[in-house]
């Protein structure tokens, strides 16, 4: 099992401190319960740790790799949370049964959502501030320009080439928006 | 949302000069006239036209994020990355131990054929359970199967079986029909059948050490012993494997994806 940097328990902890505050952050999206989200983190990197041998750094990163594994966990998760006994004492089996590809469906969604937030983490300071200050803050340009010290048209371009690195920043994510 | 006049960023008019506003054309920050200017130098500028489609489809994900959330980002608790950490040392250890079991059973089967033989057909047996886990769950019902292709081979010596009664100390509607331990060589073993676990649900399964009490039900004397996964009303038969020893136990405890107690066996 000594491959691609899981080979035990301190090899699996740096992978951790790597990737683990951002893949709770994911989890806890998906599943909106802080205590649930740690559980499925911690189940990650276990399962992986026990399935390190067939991991291909050659096919794909580390880090996409765990997030295919937590996304699975994930999506394990709120399956068995909809299938509580008292449900199905209330619900029709196949309704619940079809109930299996929306949660995959939330799951996309959630993954969109939570990887431009992440690609946002990931850009420059000046270029996040310009996006975030205009978009998200809905502030005017001139007001956000003049607190920048900075032309309109200086912050307008910091506004495309962060969109442009936001892009990218995705792509290399793995998800294409 | 009101505009002061364009920046000089390039000649006003300019295709730089375009091409700088397109992220705030893409976010629909433009007023009309803006919006009008830039689109007629779309009209006329394929470059444009691709950059923009390579930022267009970021508006409506950005629409998604929730502005305090994004600055104030949540963290695990500090100690999740112990606990991952704790979760494997222990887990490998109980594979370590596993495969010195198995290189013993190993030697011991070359110096005596007869048993060797005997151990091939309990092996054919075993093996069922061993290519798919070392933690074993075969559900009747159809069910999942989890963990590693490396558990222990039995001893030659007939196979010793403690009923036990574990009892349903949650409120919930599990049904056991029978359970009971297996001392072996290498620990102790805990097998049940039963049914009602919620379909998908990790369950865990722990023994209790003695050995120093200072009674206060801590996890510091709890052995793991495996998980299973619940497949609702289907009736399963677990097979749960600890490091632990048979005399060094006294209690047998398995446990719900929240950690709380479904079922109890005093040992």
């Amino acid at each position: 099992m000594a491959v691609a940097g899981l080979a035990d328990e301190e090899q699996v902890h740096a992978a951790y401190l790597l990737h683990g505050p951002e893949l709770y952050r994911f989890v806890l999206r998906g599943l909106g319960d802080p205590g649930a989200a740690q559980d499925v983190v911690q189940e990650t990197f276990v399962k992986a740790w026990r399935a390190a041998d067939r991991y291909d750094p050659e096919l794909s990163s580390l880090r996409t790799w765990l997030f295919g594994i937590a996304r699975n966990a994930m999506i394990d998760h709120a399956r068995a949370a909809r299938a509580r006994p008292w449900q199905g004492a209330l619900v029709d089996p196949t309704t619940v049964a079809e109930a299996g590809p929306s949660v995959e469906d939330q799951t996309e969604a959630v993954l969109h959502s939570w990887l431009v937030e992440e690609a946002l983490r990931r850009i420059t300071e000046t270029h996040r501030t310009a996006i975030v200050e205009t978009h998200l803050r809905e502030r005017p340009h001139d007001e956000v320009a003049a607190e920048l010290g900075v032309p309109v048209g200086t912050l307008r371009s910091r506004i495309f080439y962060g969109l442009k690195a936001l892009r990218t920043a995705m792509d290399e994510m793995g998800v294409a928006p | 949302m009101s505009s002061p006049p364009l920046g000089p960023t390039g000649p006003r008019g300019g295709h730089q000069h375009w091409r700088h506003q397109l992220g705030a054309f893409a976010l629909g920050h433009l007023d009309d006239v803006e919006t009008a200017a830039v689109r007629a130098h779309l009209d006329g500028c394929a470059s444009c036209r691709a950059e923009l489609a390579e930022i267009a489809p970021l508006a409506a994900l950005l629409d998604t994020v929730d502005v305090e959330r994004f600055a104030a980002p949540p963290a695990p608790t500090p100690d999740l990355g112990g606990r991952i950490r704790d979760a494997v040392a222990s887990e490998r250890s109980l594979a370590a131990d596993r495969r010195v079991e198995d290189e013993r059973a190993a030697g011991a089967a070359d110096a005596d054929l007869a048993r060797a033989a005997a151990r091939r057909r309990r092996t054919t047996r075993i093996g069922l359970l061993a290519s798919a886990a070392a933690l074993v769950v075969l559900a009747l019902g159809g069910g999942w199967l989890l963990g590693r292709s490396d558990a222990p081979e039995e001893t030659a010596a007939p196979r010793p079986y403690e009923a036990i009664e574990l009892r349903d100390v949650g409120s919930s509607d599990l049904r056991v029909d029978r359970a009971g331990v297996v001392p072996h060589t290498w620990g102790v073993e805990l097998e049940f059948q039963g049914a009602g676990f919620i379909a998908g649900q990790t369950y865990r399964a722990s023994f209790r050490t003695t050995g120093t009490d200072d009674d206060d039900g801590l996890d510091d004397r709890m052995v793991s012993a495996g998980e299973f996964r619940g497949v609702g009303g289907a009736e399963l038969v677990c097979h749960l494997q600890s490091s632990v020893m048979r005399d060094d136990v006294d209690r047998v405890v398995v446990t719900d994806a929240r950690g709380r107690r479904v079922l109890v066996a005093e040992l």
